[in-house]
């Protein structure tokens, strides 16, 4: 399921430089700031807020990496049966 | 022998909220002096087998204790940092813009929207070397109140999970601090200046908490020193608001009545400034209550004079996104940090 972050800036007009509540603190000194959909859930952050881009999250691939053929070392198992015979 | 006095005893307090609940923060920002000797409460909820029966008399055979809670009630001579501090936790929700970069700042505290309020620790220190630090710490309530010739005095209830742990942290000198005095005080009712007729005065703020939610399956453990577990809170659910304003003002006309009895809301505004902070700017405090209305009014007197006492309700206001909200003008530069 695609996942987005949002790009965030204070309204036009206003002069807010940093908003904080439970868990968040946005600093706007520095511009717009990236944030995760949930801090938008937040009404007064959405009553002073305005949102400049919507950011595909990237999923992170879960795939397993491709095992190698190796030649097991002398006296080593490449498989054991349960109980570890 | 070396006994402790009250008036030594020492609370360090810090403006960084916690990262999360029952992550304690380890750094203190500052100390305040207060007007009571109030310290941290433990309550232990215990449960016994005083009601069972068939054991073939009426006593408790046993006790355990289930949990523990941890409260503390201070009241303040009002400083800008004392009241700044008080806002943030109370309100949880604060917009910072600078006034003058690095001198001066204006905080707008709202009732935050959320579930969990933020929390900090605080530290109590009863003797050098007998300190706690008390994790997880929500203001549940507060009140500023002022009569003349009087500093505003805040007050204010905290709440933590229950969980402490011995520090050792060096807690820093007393802050310097802008005190707000009820003389400065401006109060406009229906944009009218009556700050002269005003002869006290009570705002006064309470989260409903969800006080037993907390102790959940899973939450924390406190040890006792015999290494016997105490269940602290998890969280600390907010479920409601409520918000109150009193005042008693001299007796002059009728206006009072017809509000209340018509509910017809006003708009009231209550500032106390402090001293300067710049040539141009000076530690303030203003409340807006955008929608208010008398809900209750009486005829008193007070040495020889008529006065009405009033009560006043808040109606939601669409336009600040609540029943009120609260500036505060000076020169800290935020409120509600994470920890670095």
């Amino acid at each position: 399921m695609d996942d987005f972050k949002y790009k965030i800036e204070p309204k036009p007009g206003s002069k807010v430089k940093r908003i904080a509540t439970t868990g968040i603190v946005l600093d706007f000194k520095k511009g717009p700031v990236i944030v995760p959909k949930e801090v938008l859930k937040n009404k007064q952050v959405i009553d002073v807020v305005d949102i400049l881009e919507k950011i595909p999250v990237e999923v992170e691939s879960h795939k397993q990496p491709e095992e190698k053929e190796t030649t097991p070392g002398p006296g080593k198992s490449r498989s054991r049966k349960n109980g570890g015979e | 022998m070396a006994f402790q006095n009250t008036k030594e005893l020492k609370f360090g307090y810090s403006l960084k909220q916690q990262s999360a609940y029952s992550t304690a923060l380890t750094t203190v920002d500052a100390c305040h002096d207060c007007n009571n000797d109030n310290t941290f409460e433990f309550p232990l909820k215990k449960v016994d087998n005083a009601n069972t029966v068939g054991k073939g008399h009426r006593w408790p055979t046993k006790r355990r204790t289930i949990s523990q809670d941890a409260k503390l009630s201070q009241t303040f001579q009002c400083s800008s940092w004392i009241l700044g501090y008080i806002l943030s936790y109370a309100l949880g929700y604060v917009e910072t813009t600078e006034v003058v970069p690095g001198s001066v700042y204006e905080h707008l505290f709202k009732i935050a929207d959320v579930d969990q309020l933020p929390v900090t620790t605080i530290w109590q220190e009863l003797a050098p070397g007998n300190q706690i630090a008390v994790r997880d710490c929500c203001i549940q309530s507060f009140s500023l109140s002022g009569k003349t010739e009087e500093h505003i005095e805040a007050q204010h209830t905290i709440i933590g999970s229950g969980h402490y742990a011995s520090s050792a942290v060096s807690i820093p000198d007393l802050v310097t601090t802008s005190f707000l005095l009820f003389h400065n005080v401006q109060f406009k009712y229906n944009a009218v200046d009556i700050s002269a007729k005003i002869k006290d005065l009570t705002f006064s703020f309470q989260n409903q908490l969800n006080e037993k939610d907390g102790y959940c399956p899973g939450c924390p453990k406190f040890l006792t020193p015999n290494g016997k577990e105490v269940a602290v809170r998890k969280r600390l659910l907010k479920t409601g608001e409520q918000a109150d304003l009193k005042f008693k003002m001299l007796y002059e006309n009728n206006d009072i009545r017809t509000d209340d009895l018509e509910n017809i809301e006003r708009n009231i505004t209550i500032t106390a400034s402090g001293d300067p902070i710049d040539e141009t700017h000076n530690h303030e405090c203003k409340i807006e209550i955008p929608k208010a209305t008398i809900n209750s009014h009486s005829l008193g007197k007070e040495e020889n004079y008529f006065v009405y006492d009033c009560q006043v309700g808040f109606n939601w206001d669409n336009t600040i996104t609540g029943p009120f909200q609260v500036t505060l003008k000076n020169n800290i530069p935020e409120y509600l940090a994470l920890p670095s």
